[in-house]
């Protein structure tokens, strides 16, 4: 499967350099290398590995990708890009939604403790924080070998300044 | 979350099962999409010379390079029709000259009792959590959509002066990192946990989200209190958390996978008398000394004496020339940690004429480490067991304890007896690591142990890595054609899905209804083919089937011509 986006939406330098971009990267059993090119296309959707099938069977309203990410003291600025046409739109309010909580999720995680909400078909969902996700912590020892873990996210800090659970390689000598 | 499909919906899109163009292929289509903003991250234009296979020329395109390679690996193993997203960025994460955060991922969304699109078997367990990629692969929809599925941060200073400087990431696909961090192996690891090597309950007080168990959790059991973790109260659940070496994952798949991966022999402490203690112990290898072997070596445990002095402060440190050598002599010495080098106590102990060493933990804790140190010298095995197993053995040494010290050949390195694959469960509890990872003797290391050895391959399954097999386990069932029908009971696991009944190129405008069992019409149609011994046996076949179909009600008379037509014009066989 070939890479079926670029990078840069030059719409979004005309929006005044607002992070716009949303590169998509497909892969799966018929994975390609991408493209280095370098040069800057629209974000199209991504080619489905099922048969022609199974989109039917998934969520009709494909979300477009939006731009996640703004910088600093330009927030609010944001240019959807169609995922079919690869063109600048309006987001629908469910596309502007879905940017919305992207743009959290990038920029601060969820740290809330996780409510499970029930939904009219008995369906329950949660949403997780990132107290969820394991961070991975590499420390590098007196000999110069690295020793990596896993440590919940709220401990990774703490974890630099201590030595990491034990790898193979190093043991206590007394 | 306005947008989650409901089950109405979902069975509004599968009501009439016709089905779409398109030959049929497996595996998972996982979408990387690009969080960061322009010039940073993945958009960092400083130029890169091609490395390991990674042709991008630029910082950022091979840190996506390496993304999509590590996506590409999980997606060609995993199968799923509902593409799988990872909102990724590459950021500045917290860093000091000697260590670093490399990154992190995980699941955003966990789902429950969710709908699914007949055939696909939705969950397989009532109020479970599972991960949302997997949830929507069983769902056969996008539960949430709009939603990526992962979330994954990773270091872009690693490095960097302050941050593990000169230490960065390798950006190739051969695994020849050296002594860089090799970020495909970081990322196979941290994507499993995202898909589903993880459960969500916590370590430290066994509380569950909402009360639910999830599907990982069902798949852990509990030797030494006989219960899943499904089954278990909290409390419960968090002591097993720290039983170490008693905690398995009881999955068929990795259990049938273990002998194909895991290396035969687990090093064992063996108590054959007194009654009271028979069992098995764990022990922590020496990295000096003779390797333990098989049958192992048998004898009497004494205990080591010594001068209390200023090489060591009690009597058991074996820190000093050992008093009572006469006791020792022929038997296994059992000395106390502290103070002392290991090969120093060790050494005292040979020349006491001791066959082999116990060193017993001064702290709780376990499974026991190894031991560190090199002396050439040393000829007899020696092993490090637990604090509490150290005590329980010197509360019977006045009945006698007899132990062989040696490797179990019948017992795989990381399972237990039955194969089952042991899960990590440190005492202390090591929060991030704790159960949701291999056991760390492991062997030959494992991708999903807490450290990310540097010897890992890039494989997920058999006969190198038991990841994919768990995956399986937690209901990432195989499905070749994506139509939601587990291939072992697929009655084609390559179905043909066109929209229309095709015959060699004929398109009979029939639609080709696609049934529970996993096979289409044009699948029963193109059966008939099998074993045909000229056209006219291959149309009267193909006319039999047509009938069935016909009486069924699955087709109409005209449906019924128009199929056959093309087949009596195919050239088939």
């Amino acid at each position: 499967m070939r890479v079926v986006a670029g990078s840069l939406n030059p719409w979004a330098r005309l929006l005044g350099g607002v992070a716009a971009a949303a590169v998509v990267l497909s892969t799966g059993s018929r994975w390609a290398a991408a493209d280095e090119s370098g040069t800057c296309t629209p974000a199209k959707e991504a080619p489905k590995k099922a048969s022609a099938s199974a989109p039917a069977r998934q969520d009709a309203a494909k979300p477009a990708v939006a731009a996640p990410v703004e910088p600093a003291g330009q927030a609010g600025m944001k240019a959807f890009i169609d995922p079919a046409t690869g063109q600048l739109r309006e987001p629908t309010p469910e596309e502007a939604a879905a940017a919305a909580r992207l743009t959290r999720l990038v920029r601060a995680g969820v740290t809330a403790e996780p409510k499970a909400v029930v939904h009219p078909n008995g369906m329950v969902s949660a949403e997780l924080g990132e107290e969820y996700m394991n961070d991975v912590v590499v420390r590098k020892g007196p000999d110069g070998k690295l020793s990596m873990a896993c440590v919940p996210h709220a401990e990774s800090p703490k974890a630099l300044d201590k030595p990491a659970p034990p790898a193979k390689a190093e043991l206590e000598k007394e | 979350m306005k947008t989650l499909m409901t089950r109405k919906a979902l069975s509004v899109l599968l009501a009439v099962l016709a089905l779409a163009a398109g030959p049929a292929f497996g595996a998972a289509t996982i979408t990387i999409v690009n969080g960061n903003a322009p010039g940073v991250g993945f958009n960092d234009p400083t130029p890169a010379a091609p490395v390991g296979g990674n042709s991008g020329t630029t910082l950022g395109q091979q840190r996506l390079n390496a993304f999509q390679y590590a996506a590409g690996i999980w997606g060609s193993t995993l199968d799923s029709n509902v593409e799988i997203q990872i909102l990724a960025t590459f950021e500045p994460l917290s860093c000091t000259a000697t260590s670093a955060v490399l990154g992190s991922a995980g699941t955003l969304y966990i789902f429950a009792n969710f709908p699914s699109v007949p055939p696909f078997p939705g969950p397989e367990f009532a109020d479970t959590w599972y991960h949302q990629a997997l949830a929507n692969k069983r769902a056969g929809g996008n539960l949430n959509p709009g939603f990526p599925d992962l979330r994954a941060r990773f270091n872009s200073n690693l490095g960097n002066p302050g941050c593990l400087t000169g230490v960065g990431w390798y950006l190739g696909f051969d695994g020849n990192e050296g002594s860089q961090v090799d970020l495909v192996a970081v990322l196979l690891h941290e994507f499993a946990h995202g898909l589903g090597f993880s459960q969500f309950a916590s370590v430290s007080t066994g509380s569950q989200i909402s009360g639910l168990t999830d599907v990982y959790g069902r798949k852990i059991y509990d030797k030494t209190a006989g219960k899943y973790w499904n089954e278990m109260t909290n409390a419960e659940r968090a002591a097993s958390a720290i039983n170490p070496r008693r905690v398995v994952w009881a999955g068929s798949n990795v259990t049938a996978a273990v002998p194909s991966v895991l290396s035969p022999g687990t090093p064992l402490l063996h108590v054959s008398s007194p009654a009271a203690i028979v069992g098995d112990y764990a022990v922590g290898a020496a990295s000096f000394g003779p390797v333990l072997a098989s049958p192992g070596i048998t004898g009497t445990v004494v205990r080591a004496l010594d001068p209390a002095d200023g090489a060591g402060p009690t009597t058991f440190d074996a820190c000093s020339p050992l008093t009572n050598a006469a006791a020792v002599a022929g038997n296994i010495a059992l000395v106390d940690r502290g103070t002392c080098g290991f090969v120093v106590k060790v050494k005292n102990a040979q020349n006491a004429g001791a066959i082999a060493v116990l060193v017993a933990d001064n702290v709780a804790g376990g499974p026991p480490a190894g031991l560190g140190g090199a002396d050439p010298t040393i000829t007899i095995p020696s092993v490090r067991i637990t604090l509490a197993d150290g005590n329980t053995i010197k509360a019977q040494l006045g009945a006698g304890v007899t132990a062989t010290l040696g490797v179990d050949l019948s017992v795989r390195a990381g399972a237990d007896s039955l194969n089952r694959a042991l899960l990590y469960t440190p005492n202390p509890v090591q929060s991030g690591s704790t159960i949701s990872h291999w056991d760390t003797i492991a062997f030959p290391n494992q991708l999903m142990e807490p450290a990310i050895n540097a010897d890992l391959t890039h494989s997920v399954a058999p006969p190198q890595d038991l990841t994919l097999p768990q995956m399986r386990d937690v209901g990432w069932f195989p499905d070749a054609d994506l139509d939601g029908v587990a291939d072992d009971v697929d009655c084609n696991p390559h179905s043909d899905l066109s929209p229309t009944v095709v015959i060699d190129g004929c398109d009979s405008g029939v639609p080709n209804t696609f049934f529970s069992n996993g096979c289409t019409i044009a699948d029963l149609v193109g059966k008939s083919a099998d074993g045909a011994r000229n056209h006219g046996a291959y149309v009267s076949a193909v006319t039999k089937v047509l009938n069935e179909l016909k009486k069924s009600g699955v087709i109409t008379g005209a449906q019924m011509g128009a199929i056959q037509s093309c087949a009596a014009r195919a050239a088939i066989p």
